[in-house]
């Protein structure tokens, strides 16, 4: 096995391909939240609920500006992802080098990064399910 | 989803806050999939994805059966996380967590029952979202002839 040398001991092959399985999970899971947005916008703009509702243009219009963010968002972090799983794959190639701390560090980074994004996502897909099921209950 | 987000590159023994983040984490996330189950049934059984009347009836009944199995898989794996959970706290108070390797095992297998539970639901997502496409685009299409 071949040992990736850095300034944060001994880093085997196997883990940095742990880092590359990371970057390609992340894209991955990026481009379904991308069709799960556009089908969610899609459900919003077929107007599923009842008219009487209150304010229900207002909750209809905030719910497609919070998915509308995330979805501009995704793309810088898209971007950041690639450009990390590239600087991870020249890193391979070369044995590391004194990149290796680097790359973890910005590597930890962009996960908690990932972390956010999902956090906030989720938690708009909540607030859209919880007034959901409000109605149908 | 974040357990999935979240995997270490080290190979090593979690600690006894690490083991109760996950099971933390896993019991929100199964939480989380129940609502989003109710939603997608709602949204199946009603018109606005235009798939009822279309030809995709049979792969909508497929599909609400798969939410289904997938809600009562989730209450089992709740339950089961619950469970673990108790062992742990008792593992706790006689500080042996760490040389319970049976313990150690028991969480591995539940971490895999969660990704393998994560990974199917996404495919029936991944389903929903691909027929809702087809559908519009037929009807699209039949406008336009």
């Amino acid at each position: 096995m071949t040992v990736l040398r850095g300034n944060k001991g001994s880093i085997h092959e196997e883990n940095m391909n742990v880092l590359l399985d990371n970057c390609a999970l992340w894209i991955s899971e990026i481009n379904l939240l991308e069709n799960e947005i556009l089908f969610l916008k899609k459900v919003l703009k077929s107007h599923p609920f009842e008219s009487n509702i209150p304010n229900l243009f207002e909750k209809l219009t905030l719910f497609m500006r919070d998915f509308d963010m995330i979805l501009d968002e995704k793309d810088d972090l898209l971007v950041a992802i690639e450009k990390h799983n590239s600087s991870l794959k020249k890193a391979k190639q070369n044995n590391g080098g004194d990149t290796l701390k680097l790359l973890l560090t910005h590597h930890t980074a962009l996960q908690e990064q990932v972390i956010t994004f999902f956090s906030r996502f989720s938690k708009c897909k909540e607030n859209l399910y919880e007034f959901t099921l409000s109605i149908i209950n | 989803m974040k357990s999935k987000i979240i995997r270490d590159w080290d190979s090593r023994v979690k600690n006894v806050d690490e083991l109760h983040q996950d099971a933390r984490l896993w019991l929100s996330e199964i939480a989380f999939i129940k609502d989003e189950i109710e939603f997608l049934r709602h949204l199946l059984a009603s018109n606005y994805l235009d798939l009822i009347s279309s030809q995709f009836k049979k792969e909508v009944e497929v599909l609400t059966k798969d939410l289904e199995g997938k809600k009562i898989l989730g209450k089992e794996l709740r339950k089961a996380i619950s469970g673990h959970e108790k062992i742990l706290s008792g593992l706790i108070a006689t500080k042996s967590v760490e040389s319970n390797t049976h313990f150690l095992e028991q969480h591995k297998e539940l971490e895999r029952a969660m990704l393998k539970y994560f990974k199917k639901y996404r495919k029936i997502k991944r389903t929903i979202f691909r027929i809702t496409e087809q559908a519009r685009k037929r009807k699209k299409q039949k406008k336009l002839t």
